[in-house]
């Protein structure tokens, strides 16, 4: 099949047994690649009610038709499982280089399955696949492991690891590749950590086919010159994703202690101009990228050196637990990385003790004698340190998450647990912004921001108004923005530089030999996102409008400080933007696809009972 | 002419070198390209890039005489003729003189400078100009 | 005495796609913005003269010219 690798590899980590298939054309053609294999293979062939820590639950890794190819942003891997933080649907999003080797191992997805005895590590190299021992990795860090391992095979090899996070199965461990990109949310690194499976270790030498040679490279070119033609791509570049830290400051959409605020009086610090001039030394790219947003930092204040901050943990590891010094949240970051822990999640479950300690929802005995306090950053580095090792009390209860660990303690602090469906809120602060609210509580992953980011559209409507076209733009966003991660690329080229989004279409056409209009992958997203709803109903008892909820914080609390003091959504809103999602979605009044939408997305095979 | 580089607005993003191997091979696979990337993590964190100068080394040794100048005077391998004997690699001073029998079984490969790659670099981290 | 604002990206679409507009020198940034009717929230990224500043406050000199970006797509 032109554009693919060719092969699904399938690892049974419980009999050692590696087997190869052909890539199903059926699934080339109804799912693409990347993220849509993933959702698959889960939903194909993880049982109902599999523990997600256990080997009946599986690790799908996939790329996609650009991925490795002569396209803008070819750098995307997905990691699709059951996630133990959630009970449902996890999908993380991984850049740098691993989802190229990939292809160039003849690879369109990888299958980890079962559960090894012994710590292992997955080698391949082309054909060549191994499951070998990783004890003398064990306990080190995933950017340690990634170091040694291309010294041991090679500067060619694209490694993937976890950290001590993922060996302990923090239920938010992430997985590292390239020196600081992550396969970040939903606790992707404890699925490989509970199939003992520490790292893999990859190299291909092959070349992909393509349907058109000639047609695929003057569509690639004529997309790297509408990049490089954006006339904010200069900007863009500089500042990556930090860019928008001053914005969200400004319109009050930046957290600020545990989401208490939207504007943060110390977030002057944090602004991209001081942070670049402070300590970023590279402008590091996945691959492909002709507008790398890795901001890669050289910490002076640690020693150390660091890929980012980004903005998401600037939001959530800088303002959210009220750090100013931008190097503090740099180390921080590192911590996340080295150990294994997705950086947003850590920053979420780290500010919810701080405000429970400040409020006296925790003690000190609690903290194994930390004074979690905003501000304080000490105490966040030995909260991650403690998380990532599960130590103390600390680090067992902040392991589970944010919403797990309120339950536990209770006193009230489950009101500013932010989170939704178990996934803590990433970093947009959505006091009066009904779009994000709405995008936030009904991302497929839980509270996710990048499959319908929806902020500017919030001001440029007029950020209190629950009004049906809001709705209709978030399902919009929601259909097409996470067809990049089906097709193995980085969506940031178009959302950022703003080019026309018709240039993938020859691409792809040449690349795969299949023509697809926007408005078809619009369709396969609108499928996609039904199939993703579905897993979630199948998998959890009582599924529905009750798991769709913001967190309270949302539409009882009105921020004292900041631009969006006193600005709150009303409860009553809350639900009416749900209602207008449920029935533009084609879904019933308690969030469930009635039989005519399945029927209608061709989605009955996947239904159960 | 030849190509230069600035290693300071170099990303990693390879995108050079997979235009480069469509050129000299017609497929996307980055090891086939004839300028190279290196990494330097996670200290100093930095990509250091060597590109062939058009120094001529390697056509010099050439036991067939295989390695001819363009109309840009630009070396390159003429790849039907290439005996795969080796002699031009260790000559070259930046290390981008290729042969990999396992990736490319018939021919040694160098820059031909096209210039595709100058053309798909994102951070203008790349250009053609006058030798110095 | 005038600046020039240079819309960039997205936000080039809410002045009609003009690449360039000139205000008077003297006022603000966000009393250009203002002027140009572009609702200064919307504005994420200020460049005057090739210098970044996240005071929208700042005033405008004369000769000046301003780049402006919004982020429509975000992260």
């Amino acid at each position: 099949m032109n554009g693919y690798g060719g092969t699904i590899l399938r690892v049974n980590l419980t009999t050692g047994t590696i087997t190869r298939q052909p890539t199903p054309e059926a699934v080339a053609r109804d799912f693409i690649g990347g993220r849509g294999f993933g959702i698959y293979f889960l939903t194909s062939e993880v049982p109902v009610h599999a523990d997600p820590l256990g080997p009946e639950n599986k690790l799908i890794i996939s790329s996609g038709p650009l991925s490795g190819m002569l396209a803008p942003g070819g750098g995307k891997c997905d990691w699709t499982t059951k996630s133990p933080l959630t009970g449902g649907y996890a999908s993380a999003s991984m850049g740098g280089h691993f989802t190229a080797e990939m292809k160039y191992a003849g690879l369109d997805s990888i299958i980890l399955e079962g559960k090894s005895e012994k710590p292992v590590y997955l080698f391949i190299d082309d054909k060549k696949v191994e499951l070998r021992g990783a004890s003398a990795y064990m306990g080190k860090g995933a950017i340690d492991v990634e170091v040694s391992m291309k010294k041991q095979f090679g500067e060619e090899f694209q490694i993937a690891a976890i950290g001590v996070g993922g060996e302990n199965q923090v239920l938010y461990a992430s997985i590292n590749h390239d020196y600081g990109r992550e396969a970040g949310r939903g606790g992707v690194g404890a699925v490989m950590g509970s199939k003992n499976l520490k790292a893999i270790a990859l190299h291909g030498t092959g070349s992909v086919t393509v349907a058109n040679k000639d047609a695929y490279v003057k569509a690639g070119k004529a997309l790297y010159k509408a990049c490089k033609d954006a006339d904010n791509i200069a900007e863009w570049t500089r500042y990556g994703t930090t860019i928008v830290v001053s914005w969200c400051d400004e319109v009050g959409a930046l957290p600020t202690r545990n989401f208490q605020a939207g504007s943060f009086e110390g977030g002057k610090t944090l602004y991209a101009p001081v942070m670049r001039e402070q300590i970023v030394i590279t402008d590091k790219g996945c691959f492909g990228c002709p507008c790398p947003c890795g901001k890669y930092s050289n910490v002076k204040k640690y020693k150390t050196e660091v890929e980012g901050p980004e903005y998401e943990t600037i939001g959530m590891l800088g303002s959210g637990v009220g750090l100013t010094d931008i190097s503090d949240v740099a180390q921080a970051n590192l911590l996340c990385d080295d150990l294994g822990i997705d950086t947003i999640s850590a920053g979420s479950c780290i500010s919810w003790a701080m405000e429970a300690f400040e409020k006296g929802a925790l003690t000190l005995e609690d903290t194994d004698g930390i004074e979690m306090r905003f501000g304080n950053a000490e105490a966040v580095f030995a909260a991650i340190k403690k998380i990532a090792h599960r130590e103390g009390k600390l680090g067992q209860l902040l392991s589970e998450g944010v919403k797990r660990a309120s339950a536990k303690i209770g006193k009230g602090t489950e009101k500013y647990a932010i989170h939704i469906k178990g996934m803590e809120q990433s970093a947009y602060a959505t006091h009066n912004a009904t779009a994000m609210l709405i995008s936030y509580m009904t991302c497929d992953v839980g509270a996710h921001h990048n499959r319908a980011w929806a902020i500017t559209y919030d001001l440029q409507v007029g950020r209190d108004k629950v009004v049906p076209e809001k709705v209709a733009r978030v399902i919009w966003l929601q259909n097409f923005r996470p067809m990049f991660d089906v097709l193995g690329s980085c969506r940031l080229q178009w959302v950022e530089l703003g080019i026309d989004r018709d240039l993938y279409v020859p691409l792809l056409e040449a690349i795969t030999g299949v023509h697809r209009s926007w408005e078809d992958m619009e369709k396969t997203g609108e499928r996609i996102w039904n199939l993703t709803r579905l897993y979630w109903s199948r998998e959890i008892e009582g599924f529905g409008r009750d798991w769709d909820q913001p967190s309270p914080r949302f539409y009882t609390e009105p921020p004292a400080t900041g631009t969006t003091a006193g600005q709150i959504t009303k409860p009553e809103d809350v639900q009416k933007l749900l209602d207008m999602y449920y029935e533009q979605r084609g879904w019933d009044s308690t969030g469930h696809i009635p039989p005519e939408t399945l029927e209608r997305l061709n989605l009955k095979e996947f239904s159960v009972h | 002419m030849r190509l230069y580089a600035d290693h300071s607005k170099c990303s990693g993003c390879n995108a050079c070198r997979v235009a480069c191997s469509l050129n000299l091979f017609g497929v996307s696979n980055p090891k086939m390209a004839a300028l190279i990337i290196e990494p330097h993590f996670p200290a100093p964190g930095v990509y250091e890039v060597k590109v062939c100068t058009q120094c001529g080394d390697c056509a010099k040794v050439c036991p067939v005489d295989c390695i001819q100048q363009n109309d840009k005077g630009a070396y390159y391998v003429v790849q039907e003729d290439c005996i795969m004997c080796g002699a031009c690699v260790p000559e070259c001073p930046e290390g981008v003189m290729f042969m990999r029998a396992e990736l490319v079984p018939n021919t040694a490969w160098e820059c031909d400078l096209c210039g595709d790659c100058v053309e798909v670099c994102g951070t203008s981290a790349l250009w053609i100009a006058e030798k110095a | 005495m005038t600046a020039t604002l240079r819309p960039i990206g997205h936000l080039k679409s809410m002045v009609n796609d003009q690449a360039e507009v000139t205000v008077p020198s003297g006022i603000s940034v966000r009393e250009a913005l203002a002027l140009i009717k572009v609702p200064s929230e919307l504005v994420a990224l200020v460049v005057i003269n090739g210098v970044h500043t996240t005071d929208k406050d700042t005033i405008l000199n004369d000769g000046d010219i301003v780049k402006l970006m919004a982020v429509i797509g975000g992260g």
